[in-house]
């Protein structure tokens, strides 16, 4: 695997930069206008979330060394998440979010991925996959 | 018309307001967004909101909750809303999300929306 880029997500404004780092990265790939588009949605929530429920955190962009994989990790020190199956649910939130972030994201790419600890911080893994 | 603070344009042709927002609006900007649109709306006092989408790459559901917000709002000083050039990427990533966009009327270009204001409630 190959690491590109490392994105800090402090301010909202960083939401911004994460989800474009990440629609570039995926457009060079070769990924469809339309999975460009699901991919930077899906870095648009899953930042958002870091922002306001993870107190910040970091975006790492990484791509497979076949060129066929890009994942994009988000990793926050904030307070974690006490309940994953729950915070999945689509409406569900407990700030100003819309509760869409987590199930939405994980709709929207091939893999997501949850480790959180309660007290330490949250990990999200997402992997979206060239059609080939 | 005139144009509000770069991030957003505003034209009014007949009895409507076209609003077309620019891609990568900051989440601190969104409120000054909603109360600079609805004081354009009283002032100028038209029958519908036209939302233009054509700039907008990414609609994630602060976006989506965004627009909602801004569409009740108008709704209650008057105004009704139709939103225009939604990109298929968008549309098919919105409808992913799971994300519902309340009351408004969409039509693929200005022409339509502007011809077919009596349908939008």
């Amino acid at each position: 695997m190959n690491l590109l880029e490392e994105v800090p997500i402090k301010t909202e404004e960083d939401i911004i930069k994460s989800r474009a780092l990440a629609r570039e990265k995926a457009k060079e790939m070769g990924f469809s206008v339309v999975d460009q588009t699901r991919i930077a949605t899906a870095v648009s929530e899953i930042a958002r979330n870091a922002l306001l429920h993870g107190l910040g955190g970091v975006m790492r962009v990484v791509v497979s060394a076949d060129g066929n994989c890009i994942e994009i990790i988000v990793e926050d020190k904030g307070p974690g998440i006490p309940d994953i199956k729950l915070a999945m649910t689509d409406g569900y939130t407990t700030k100003k979010g819309m509760g869409y972030g987590l199930g939405g994201a994980s709709r929207l790419m091939d893999e997501l991925a949850i480790d959180s600890s309660v007290g330490v911080g949250t990990k999200v893994s997402m992997k979206k996959y060239l059609r080939s | 018309m005139e144009m509000g603070l770069n991030q957003v344009s505003y034209q009014k042709i007949k009895d409507s307001i076209i609003i077309t927002p620019k891609e990568s609006m900051h989440d601190s900007y969104v409120q000054q967004f909603i109360e600079n649109t609805l004081n354009i709306l009283v002032r100028e006092n038209p029958k519908i909101m036209i939302i233009d989408l054509s700039h907008i790459e990414t609609v994630d559901s602060f976006m989506g909750r965004t627009i909602n917000e801004l569409v009740k709002s108008a709704k209650l000083v008057g105004v009704k809303t139709s939103a225009i050039g939604i990109r298929p990427e968008v549309a098919i990533t919105l409808v992913e999300l799971g994300f519902n966009l309340l009351n408004v009327k969409m039509y693929r270009t200005l022409e339509q929306a502007l011809y077919n204001q009596n349908e939008v409630d």
